[in-house]
């Protein structure tokens, strides 16, 4: 029994002592603009794969894009979902990125626009655990075009539809996988593909620079 | 549908959530371990009593493993110090460049996408839009193909349900040919994922059939757990093709082999 009693303290002194530590671990993790959450909310971001056609430079971005913006994300909510008619599948879920405008490069805001973009993202389950891992007040850069109203999937009935968007504001889509990029300290990050350019400037994906990083060339 | 995140096997360091894990972790360890000994000697050795012979060998190897007691309780107590101390010394690592460090997978995808399907049979279907003839037939040779070049095999379902593999899909995002994405992850396979195809986009390019055949089995590539690949004729290629790119080259077959 004494042998027991001292088994069951010095487990309780451990969970106890544990406890304590992720109290510490907790306050000192970075809560927004760590490099770790970043590295976090790309990753989760990209619960996706692609097939695409690169763009070879920013030019070429400018001429599919309708809307050309430098901004700051502010947040990331859930959007409007699909749901297939007899189907027993779960429905497809969206998430919309909430981004204050701070430069119209090219193209112009609609009528009446609150001086943010909605741009509508595909696999995004969880918005809010996402969102707690995207570094607020990041600087992004754009190139956009309006999300169509009919349903990106075809025949599909659309759920919450205007979730994640201000009255009477309208959704965009990038052009493609590379037109979203994010400053994260030193580097850009393509933020859907994932892609980091290292030592990299936002100004480098803008139209008429001729240092565009590119795609990187994978091989495996 | 699980969460993407929850496909993220946690080994960090210095994480909250994973210094508690581990810590509680071990005071259970702790306390239960030498308990779980004692009932192992305790009830296996009656179980193993059927016969009077049997019963006195069991008895002797009992009364010896009894007496022995003390001396295991012991060595697991050392092993279970052993083991908690090499887990604090671990909690309490200073952190790795990137923060937290996230076990890597076994195969190409980026963290959060699955390494490959849940086992060998890639079970498809066709969702409700995915009516075009022309698409069918692109994703029915992709999925033959990949039974065909490597050791998964491929089966048609008649319906769509939560165990079918692939859900086959059009969709109509901008500037994107396919899309492939997991919706079912456990560990790092997945149990259900979506191909989205975009006609519109396909059906722009100089030579529709081959791209139609191209971006299916570059994305049944991905649901097998393979990447990119910009060179080579494979069509893990991203965007249109104008020749060959139709199916995987010797690199991506052992990729997907290794995967499954």
């Amino acid at each position: 029994m004494r042998a027991d009693g001292r088994r069951i303290l010095v487990g309780a002194l451990l969970v106890g002592l544990s406890g304590l530590a992720s109290l510490t671990a907790c306050q000192s993790e970075p809560s927004q603009d760590g490099v770790a959450n970043t590295d976090r909310f790309l990753s989760q971001i990209n619960v996706g794969e692609f097939d695409y056609d690169p763009f070879s430079s920013p030019d070429e971005m400018a001429k599919a894009a309708t809307l050309i913006v430098r901004g700051k994300v502010l947040d990331l909510v859930a959007g409007r979902a699909f749901r297939e008619p007899k189907s027993e599948l779960a429905d497809i879920t969206t998430g919309v990125f909430q981004i204050e405008v701070t430069e119209v490069l090219g193209g112009r805001l609609a009528e009446g626009s609150d001086g943010m973009v909605y741009i509508e993202e595909f696999g995004v389950q969880e918005p809010e655990q996402v969102a707690a891992n995207m570094p607020k007040g990041a600087d992004v850069l754009l190139y956009l075009v309006p999300a169509p109203d009919a349903p990106p999937i075809p025949g599909a009935e659309i759920i919450d539809d205007g979730a994640g968007v201000a009255p009477g504001q309208h959704l965009y889509q990038q052009v493609n996988p590379q037109g979203f990029y994010m400053d994260i300290g030193s580097d850009v990050a393509q933020v859907v593909g994932g892609e980091v350019y290292k030592d990299s400037s936002l100004s480098q994906f803008e139209p008429g620079n001729d240092s565009f990083p590119g795609t990187p060339v994978r091989t495996e | 549908m699980p969460a993407a995140h929850s496909s993220e096997i946690c080994l960090s360091l210095t994480s909250c959530r994973c210094v508690g894990v581990y810590g509680i972790s071990v005071g259970v360890f702790w306390v239960a371990a030498p308990r779980a000994v004692a009932q192992r000697v305790d009830y296996s050795k009656v179980w193993l009593t059927p016969t009077p012979a049997r019963a006195m060998i069991n008895t002797h190897a009992l009364g010896r493993e009894l007496s022995d007691m003390n001396t295991g309780h012991r060595r697991l107590k050392r092993l279970a110090a052993a083991a908690a101390g090499g887990l604090l010394l671990l909690a309490f690592l200073p952190s790795t460049a990137s923060g937290d460090f996230w076990f890597q997978p076994p195969c190409q995808l980026s963290l959060s996408t699955p390494c490959t399907a849940d086992n060998a049979e890639h079970t498809y279907c066709w969702a409700g839009n995915f009516d075009s003839t022309n698409f069918r037939d692109a994703a029915k040779y992709a999925m033959e193909n990949l039974d065909a070049q490597t050791d998964f095999y491929d089966n048609k379902m008649a319906n769509c349900t939560a165990n079918t593999d692939i859900v086959w899909t059009e969709f109509t995002v901008s500037g994107v040919r396919g899309r492939y994405e997991c919706e079912a992850l456990s560990g790092w396979n997945c149990g259900q994922a979506r191909i989205y195809i975009n006609r519109a986009e396909i059906n722009s390019s100089s030579d529709p059939e081959l791209n139609r055949k191209k971006t299916s089995c570059h994305e049944v590539g991905h649901s097998g757990g393979v990447s990119h690949a910009e060179t080579g004729d494979d069509c893990m290629k991203s965007g249109e093709v104008t020749l060959g790119h139709k199916d995987y080259n010797p690199h991506h077959i052992g990729h997907l082999n290794d995967n499954l």
